[in-house]
């Protein structure tokens, strides 16, 4: 957020939460004190594991003196306790944003992760010279992104990608600073501005904090209030809607509305404030990399307690700049694409919006989005009515990012050998079989190649169907390459090879991690198209 | 006193296998390796897979021989000899897996043991190093198995080719071979020991076709004495014509070769036509083959 805009921002999502708080207790809901008392409890369970660090103890000092004060409190003073602890949530949260640091980073972070890259094979930098790598070429940009750029300027966005690794928030950025537009704001975990290779650009490019060990509900009111003034002024905004990194590879299919919802209460406030531009666009947006930085801690995260995962994972891959550096030089090294693929945009009711801003519903007919917030004379919030709103927005958004997936190398081959282990394996215990699939020898290339075409058909009928964007498979579908292809990537950045070749064989080498690159494709049905006896598996 | 290789083979093919059996050389007919400046042989411990160039169109041309004529792969094997140390397999094998490839097995030569044991000549000289690497793998090989040996024109490929064909078909055993062995300037004291292993090999798995690649530019008339197993393909778009006349490769297979060429190594048109033309002039490739990689090459 820009330097001038922060004050006001602060100012106007403190006084909106203490105002609605005040609201809310005169109609019933939780008194001042309520919600004092609930922010104290909260507080002081994520403090006691906290360390004692300067951040950390302005915070006891401040909740020490609420403690102290609230017994004896009159109402008045109450709302002023609740004043201090929002503004002390709200000046953590609002990020800032230096127009300097951001022209530096989009000139600079390209060719010296290229740099960096290359620093480890220096005879390649030398023989290369004058010519500087740079990270540009490793971007695939897809789908609607002549629309994005159009709405972008019609009103504000809202860009709902899928959310595979910290590096997301980076490529994205990269990506938009490619297509010309200007920078979105996001949510990023503490994590990331503790890292050592990020925590300069992320305190100075306009990321706002979250802090996911505070559960009270005022910080979370405080993060919606935030994301929803920023956009009233007209910052574009960048929501991860799965909420945090998909543990398991596969499209996200179950999605966090609270901060999607926030695209309608702007809009809604828009509309009542008669802003020239109110128009809110949800963009959904696939990112696909052939390689995950993290893939193997998530997909561990995933398997330990299937649905009860760590939600905050901070000693991953990300933490360590070697295994980033690692991770950035094989993508180099490989030649490796990152596929971002855009969505049709959607209204905040999941409407489709048209490249000209209007939106139309599920016959094509044009509809005007402003009568569906309309309340006797005028535009107004409400609250059961709007949510249900986002809930279909939600669903919109869901849609649309499995109709848009991309699905690499890694992913066909990964979901074809998978199955045809599991096949093979049917009789054991799915966990069982993840650990005791090497004794189920190695698959033979011919079967492989004959099951790659089945899944090439299968994949096909899909897209006739509508059930797949058009191009799911953007580098070609040969499945003698897309062999070579997935060997390549697998047989590098892991620990262990994800899947190895031996003669015209191929062994797993990595279970997990070839049961995470293969859930991209779960979902879909495509399970029996590899082998029949997978059809309940569905 | 037996010759030192490492030998390592990730494919044991069925004992009634008949098909063919591709074995490629690595340096300079894969590999771009420079043995001849000083530089080039300090590069070469230092660089990294991604540093390692290749003899353009070769890793397409591998690829289409793993796929074979067919419409569906059938996974040719492939066995690679390096006169590198064993010390580079990691690296060398990286490459091929950057460069799409599926080797089967590898042979070294164990240039440390050969040091170790004074065998300082044998260290550049590659003759008895090349027929014994074969030899040894042929005895590994089923008896029924077709090979295809590819080289180049920098060492005595050709001739090594030539008396593998002829030791393979048991036109040269013995005393005969002992003697050829001496003229093709091998070590005296190493020539019994490869008669013995030759005569383990004879027999099995005969020569099918042999392909020098003139990486070094040498005119093809230069093999005439060796045909007619042995041919020149001046670059690898007429290898992989060569191999698709040989029914290894299909024509589609060498219009890939051709696009790959083109793409990555900004071959133009009249290159790819300028090549075809020449297997066809040399009597490499038949006009109807030729016709047939032009309709592939035109249709995409």
């Amino acid at each position: 957020m820009k330097e001038q805009d922060r004050e006001r921002t602060i100012v106007e999502v403190v006084g909106r939460i203490v105002e609605a708080t005040r609201l809310g207790a005169n109609n019933g809901g939780l008194s001042v004190e309520d919600v004092l008392a609930d922010t104290l409890y909260f507080e002081q369970q994520r403090l006691k594991k906290s360390p004692r660090d300067r951040d950390n103890n302005a915070y006891r000092k401040l909740y020490r003196s609420i403690r102290q004060q609230l017994p004896r409190t009159s109402v008045s003073e109450q709302v002023e306790l609740l004043r201090q602890s929002t503004d002390r949530f709200a000046r953590e949260v609002v990020g800032k944003f230096d127009p300097r640091v951001y022209a530096f980073t989009t000139r600079v972070l390209p060719v010296g992760a290229g740099l960096m890259v290359n620093a480890v094979s220096p005879l390649s930098l030398i023989s290369r010279l004058p010519e500087l790598p740079s990270l540009k070429d490793q971007v695939v940009l897809r789908g609607a992104t002549e629309t994005l750029k159009g709405l972008a300027n019609k009103g504000t966005v809202i860009l709902a990608p899928t959310h595979l690794s910290n590096l997301d928030s980076i490529i994205l950025g990269y990506s938009l600073f490619l297509l010309g537009l200007p920078p979105f704001t996001y949510g990023a975990g503490l994590n990331l501005f503790a890292n050592p290779l990020l925590s300069f650009f992320m305190h100075n490019l306009g990321a706002y904090k979250v802090d996911r060990r505070k559960q009270a509900g005022l910080y979370k009111q405080v993060l919606k209030e935030y994301a929803t003034v920023s956009m009233e002024f007209g910052y574009h905004n960048l929501f991860f809607p799965g909420g945090t990194r998909c543990r398991s590879g596969a499209v996200e299919s179950h999605l966090k509305l609270g901060l999607l919802g926030c695209g309608l209460q702007a809009y809604i406030n828009n509309l009542k404030n008669n802003k020239e531009k109110p128009n809110i666009y949800i963009v959904p947006c696939t990112l696909s990399y052939g390689l995950v930085l993290e893939a193997a801690t998530l997909i561990d995260d995933h398997l330990k307690a299937a649905g009860k995962s760590r939600y905050i994972i901070e000693d991953d891959e990300f933490s360590k700049p070697r295994q980033v550096l690692n991770f950035v030089k094989e993508l180099i090294s490989l030649d490796a694409r990152i596929v971002m693929n855009i969505s049709e945009p959607l209204d905040p009711f999941g409407n489709r919006v048209r490249p000209d801003g209007t939106s139309e519903d599920g016959r094509g007919r044009s509809v005007d989005p402003s009568r569906y917030v309309f309340t006797g004379d005028g535009p107004d919030h409400d609250a059961q009515r709007d949510t249900e709103y986002t809930r279909e927005a939600g669903r919109a958004v869901v849609r649309s990012l499995r109709q848009d997936a991309t699905f690499l190398s890694t992913n066909l081959l990964a979901f074809t050998a998978f199955c045809l282990l599991r096949a093979r394996g049917m009789d054991r215990q799915f966990y069982r079989f993840l650990r005791t699939a090497d004794d189920l020898g190695g698959i033979p290339l011919n079967e492989v190649h004959l099951a790659l075409e089945r899944l090439r058909d299968a994949l096909r009928e899909k897209v006739r169907a509508g059930e797949l964007g058009s191009n799911p498979v953007p580098f070609g579908f040969d499945p003698q390459s897309v062999v070579a292809d997935g060997l390549k990537y697998f047989g590098t950045y892991h620990t262990h090879e994800v899947l190895a070749r031996r003669g015209d064989r191929l062994f797993p080498g990595d279970m997990k991690l070839l049961y995470y690159y293969h859930n991209r494709l779960t979902g879909y049905g495509l399970e029996s198209a590899i082998d029949e006896r997978l059809r309940g598996d569905q | 006193m037996s010759y030192p290789i490492i030998q390592l083979s990730e494919r044991r093919l069925q004992p009634d296998y008949e098909g063919p059996v591709f074995v490629w050389d690595v340096d300079k007919t894969y590999l771009d390796t420079d043995f001849k400046s000083i530089w080039g042989l300090l590069r070469i411990p230092l660089e990294m897979a991604i540093d390692k160039t290749i003899i353009p169109g070769t890793a397409a041309t591998l690829q289409e021989c793993r796929r074979g004529p067919g419409e569906h792969p059938v996974h040719t094997p492939i066995f690679f000899v390096s006169a590198s140390p064993p010390q580079l397999a990691g690296v060398i094998r990286r490459k091929m897996l950057l460069d799409g490839l599926q080797p089967d097995g590898f042979l070294f030569k164990d240039q440390l043991q050969l040091a170790l044991q004074g065998r300082f000549r044998e260290l550049k000289f590659q003759v008895e190093y090349k027929l014994t690497a074969h030899w040894s793998l042929i005895a590994d090989l089923p008896p029924g198995a077709r090979l295809v040996v590819v080289g180049d024109d920098w060492e005595s490929d050709g001739h090594v080719f030539h008396l593998l064909d002829a030791t393979q078909r048991g036109d040269l055993a013995g005393d005969d071979l002992a003697a050829a062995l001496l003229d093709a300037g091998v070590t005296p004291s190493s020539v019994d020991p490869m008669v013995d292993l030759a005569a383990r090999a004879t027999g099995r798995a005969q020569v099918m076709l042999a392909c020098v690649i003139l990486t070094r530019g040498r005119d093809p008339s230069y093999f005439d004495p060796y045909r007619p197993v042995v041919h020149a393909a001046r670059e690898a778009l007429q290898a992989a014509a060569l191999f698709a006349e040989h029914n290894l490769v299909s024509p589609g297979g060498v219009a890939r070769v051709a696009w790959r060429l083109r793409a990555d190594w900004g071959w133009t048109e009249q290159q790819v036509a300028d090549s075809l033309a020449d297997v066809t002039a040399r009597s490499l490739v038949a006009e109807p083959l030729i016709h047939q990689i032009r309709e592939a090459l035109e249709h995409g």
